[in-house]
């Protein structure tokens, strides 16, 4: 047997036989089962309350009886942002955004009803998840059962015996790398195996598609991660004197990459790049309103164009004459004037906010663990760019509604000036519900192109510094 | 004896390049936590003043309609706006807001969450929380850089790094047995050594809250609140004193004082509160938020209803418009209104007033959790200082929703009993002087007293443990 895989496994066998490290195993499926149970009864309690709260707002939509299809833009309806299966994996930025959105004519509303709106503090602790699990706690057991690797043969005197019997420090190194990777992929197969389950359940936002190849990418961009920090403690173990300078780098490590820089990164993104506050947000929205058309005021300069150019282009004198109701295509301008207004605001919203997370994603070519937690939200399907589609989606959901009960007044039969007219009940029955399309895998990672790449720099390099190190290592 | 112990400690802290470095690099991040959370303050006081500003535009704005040229159509409109006291209500879109408290710097809590200002105006109403700030998700995900931050995460391991050995380097210097004989007490000894390192870990706290005190200009008057502030600081650095102390006295190498004590922080600060917030939320219902929702469905709501029902529903809801004079002549658009704001309002306070009483419930389980979790111990007890914590922002909205009422009725009196409106009743619109009282030193003892529990608990399982090590 090459000598390598002989020191693997027997790297294996003496971790699995130290009482430790079996306690620590122990206490990791505890907490794994328990965070698939409760992650699971969580996901199934949201998806249950939020297909309720569609199928409610669907039900008013459809009841609201015979009305005049402008008026109905204006009560409009609610929509729901679906919950994402893998959100029992990584809950990413689901309690920190609303999921209640109010469609209408005009007016682009916010998502309401963030649920940490609701709560104390304590939300700002997190929840334990496998996110807390893989990004945390693991790594953290990593680092303590690796630490001893090759010191520890130092100190014993058992590394000079070692190399006397013609085994290289770089095959040594090697061997308990792969040791503790066969280790970490033990239990990231048990976990991936154990989150199979989930595809029992009901299907989330993604619709249950793509969960195995989702899975899969996710327990990859981790098993990365491990590979990275076994390597590097590995090497600090082959090139310190004590376990005691091992673990106090490697934890310093940790927490600096693990607490210190995520949040050290969002911090300065956001001072460096201002969002505007929700007042100037607002106030810059209704000055571009007030220049452009409103239609339901009979003053407006702009409206009254409109209603000239439809005389003009029929060549009548007065709106009642028009062979449409002038009305519905004023509304039907006014939404598209607003819809164009807000657009521009929002853009410029948006790009703050890509610039804020871009210092972050320039921040994880320095900190593997910020690249593999913005990695592992956007294929859980819980980052900002599922948010932001699932907003565009709406919105644009809204237009094609709006614009359909404005054309409905326009040319359904009735003249301008005659808002008493009405559809009957069973039209509504025709305009189809909203649904969220969520992106391919593709689409999930193509945001997070320079994650990927940083990872797996990172692992690379670590990789590298183990080989071509291992020379320059001493035996003694 | 403390004397020797303390000159001895100092000089080994000089002369330790780690130990010097960790402490710069703690007052370093202090510094940047405290210019993160001043910044944060200082937006939202931005933020505040924007406000005032732009409610005494609109004043002005608004005066000018009782001068209007009542010749053109524009000026005859602005006229009979500035004499509708509704309208009136409308267009000063008078906006209420929660001042920061002084110490709102130091620890932000949920302040970048909570909604901290609402309009007042009729048919707004605070329990829909539509003026949450635009923030980035990712950003409050990744939590705040303040004060509090630093307290609470790094504090406990520089503590840590500082403290693990503080028997064990005299074992593995063999230094111990010298001790034994020379020292008339180790305990003592082991004692003075740990309070000196303890002692200068909350010297830097309370240097970093001092320059956070003046940074943020906390006035004189709130002497108290940093008092409070000082003794949370300590209660929860002797917790984490006392914890190093209890591991350190089981006698064992640095090693396995260290993994020890890494393991409690991994377990106090990540564990044991993420486990705690997941399983609260789970008592926590979506309905009334739904509730809320609904409420704007109804199609057979008040505005639809025939005028007696409508008149009799709204007497019973606002009794004090039940007399003679409010009552309508006929089905005008007005008292349509007013009675349709009104009950929708009620109904909207109603399901507003079970999702509070649900979230204080909640918040009351959490709180029932402290002695099993004491860094929200802590961090409750500094938004407490703060004034950046649920309760805050509950009282906060409960004042808002009593002032949303007496603003709408104060307009309605005008509107229903026909009563003329001008230029004087301008000044007569209520105002909003919401002041949150500061909390009294009291109440924060009595929030971080279980630190104190397992300080002082610690601390004495330490103590009668050190007479065994040999």
């Amino acid at each position: 047997m090459n000598p390598v895989f002989q020191i693997a496994a027997h790297e294996i066998r003496t971790s699995l036989r130290t009482r430790a490290v079996r306690g620590l195993g122990v206490f990791l499926l505890l907490l794994l089962v328990f965070c698939l149970v409760a992650g699971r009864a969580d996901y199934q309690k949201a998806a249950h309350e939020r297909a309720a709260a569609r199928q409610a707002m669907r039900a008013f939509f459809l009841a609201q009886g015979a009305t005049n299809p402008h008026n109905a833009t204006h009560y409009g309806t609610f929509v729901f942002k679906p919950t994402s299966l893998l959100s029992v994996v990584d809950p990413g930025i689901e309690k920190f955004v609303g999921v209640t959105l109010r469609i209408e004519g005009h007016f682009q509303n916010e998502v309401q009803f963030a649920p940490a709106e609701r709560n104390s503090s304590l939300v700002r602790f997190g929840q334990l998840s496998f996110t807390v699990l893989w990004q945390v706690v693991l790594p953290l057991m990593l680092i303590f059962v690796a630490h001893r690797a090759v010191v520890a043969e130092r100190q014993a005197g058992t590394l000079k015996l070692l190399v006397a019997q013609g085994v290289s420090v770089r095959r040594l190194l090697w061997g308990k790398v792969l040791g503790y990777c066969g280790l970490m992929l033990a239990v990231l197969a048990v976990s991936g195996a154990a989150l199979l389950l989930l595809r029992s359940g009901p299907a989330g936002a993604d619709g249950g598609r793509d969960i195995g190849g989702r899975l899969a990418l996710l327990l990859s961009c981790y098993a990365l991660y491990y590979v990275l920090i076994i390597t590097a403690t590995v090497y600090a173990s082959a090139r310190l004197a004590a376990p005691s300078q091992v673990l106090v780098l490697m934890l310093a490590g940790w927490f600096g990459l693990t607490i210190l820089l995520p949040k050290l990164a969002m911090s300065v993104g956001e001072q460096s790049f201002q969002l505007p506050t929700r007042l100037q947000f607002e106030e810059q929205l209704d000055a571009a309103y007030k220049q452009g058309l409103n239609g339901h005021d009979p003053n407006d300069a702009r409206a009254k164009q409109f209603q000239d150019s439809l005389l003009a282009r029929y060549q009548v004198k007065e709106l009642q004459q028009l062979p449409l109701n002038a009305d519905g295509l004023l509304m039907q301008a006014d939404d598209v004037y607003h819809g164009r207004a807000y657009d521009r605001q929002a853009a410029t919203l948006q790009r703050t906010l890509a610039r804020q997370n871009q210092l972050a994603g320039r921040v994880a070519l320095l900190d593997p663990l910020l690249a593999v937690s913005r990695l592992s939200r956007g294929l859980a399907g819980t980052d900002i760019h599922h948010h932001l589609r699932f907003l565009q989606q709406a919105e644009t959901y809204r237009r094609g509604l709006v614009k359909t009960l404005n054309e409905k007044m326009a040319y359904g039969g009735s003249k301008t000036g005659d808002w008493g007219w009405k559809v009957d009940a069973t039209y509504w029955q025709s305009i189809a519900d909203f649904t969220y399309q969520p992106p391919t895998i593709g689409g999930s990672l193509r945001p997070y192109r320079a994650e990927l790449l940083a990872l797996l720099a990172w692992v690379l390099g670590t990789l590298g510094l183990v080989h071509w190190a291992a020379r320059r290592l001493s035996a003694v | 004896m403390w004397k020797t112990v303390f000159a001895h400690e100092w000089q080994l802290f000089r002369r330790s390049k780690l130990l010097v470095g960790g402490l710069l690099f703690l007052l370093l991040t202090g510094a940047y936590g405290l210019y993160a959370g001043h910044a944060f303050a200082q937006t939202q006081r931005a933020v505040l003043r924007g406000i005032d500003a732009s409610q005494a535009a609109r004043l002005t704005k608004h005066l000018a309609r009782f001068r209007a040229d009542t010749l053109t159509d524009a000026g005859k409109r602005d006229w009979r706006w500035a004499h509708d006291a509704v309208v009136t209500d409308r267009e000063l879109n008078k906006i209420v807001y929660q001042p920061l408290a002084p110490l709102a710097g130091l620890s932000i809590g949920q302040r970048d969450v909570y909604p901290y200002y609402y309009p007042a105006v009729p048919w707004d109403n605070a329990n829909e929380g539509k003026t949450t700030e635009i923030r980035n998700p990712d950003k409050l995900l990744a939590g705040n850089f303040d004060l509090a931050f630093v307290l609470i995460f790094l504090v406990p391991l520089f503590l840590i790094a500082y403290g693990h050995n503080v028997l064990s380097e005299e074992q593995e210097q063999h230094t111990y047995a010298l001790l034994r004989v020379q020292a008339g007490s180790v305990r003592a000894v082991v004692g003075y050594k740990l309070l000196f390192r303890v002692g200068l870990t909350l010297a830097a706290v309370w240097a970093l809250s001092g320059a956070g005190f003046l940074l943020n200009r906390v006035p004189g008057a709130q002497l108290a609140q940093m008092v409070g502030w000082l003794l949370v600081s300590l209660l929860y650095v002797g917790f984490w004193g006392a914890a190093t102390y209890a591991v350190a006295a089981l006698g064992r190498g640095s090693a396995f004082n260290a993994l020890t004590l890494l393991s409690v922080w991994v377990l106090v600060l990540l564990l044991i509160p993420s486990t705690l917030n997941y399983a609260l939320s789970q008592r926590q219902t979506d309905p009334e938020s739904m509730r809320l929702v609904s409420l704007s469905r109804k199609k057979d709501g008040p505005w639809y209803w025939r005028m007696p029902r409508l008149t009799q529903a709204f007497q019973q809801a606002a009794p004090r418009f039940a007399q003679a004079r409010y009552a309508p002549a006929r089905d005008t658009s007005e008292f349509r209104f007013v009675a349709y704001v009104e009950l929708e309002q009620q109904e909207k306070n109603a399901v507003g007033a079970v999702q509070a009483r649900e979230q204080a419930a909640l918040y009351e389980q959490t709180l029932g959790f402290n002695l099993l979790n004491p860094a929200y111990t802590a961090l409750n007890a500094c938004n407490q200082l703060a004034q950046t914590e649920l309760n805050h922002h509950q009282d906060f909205v409960r004042a808002v929703l009593a002032y949303q009422q007496q603003r709408r009725y104060f307009s309605f009196d005008y509107d229903l009993s026909g009563k003329p409106f001008g230029r004087a009743d301008l000044n007569k619109f209520p105002e909003f002087d919401y002041q949150s009282a500061p909390t009294s030193l009291g109440a924060v003892g009595w929030s971080a007293w279980p630190l104190l529990l397992w300080a002082v608990g610690l601390a004495l399982f330490g103590y009668r443990r050190l007479a065994r090590v040999r």
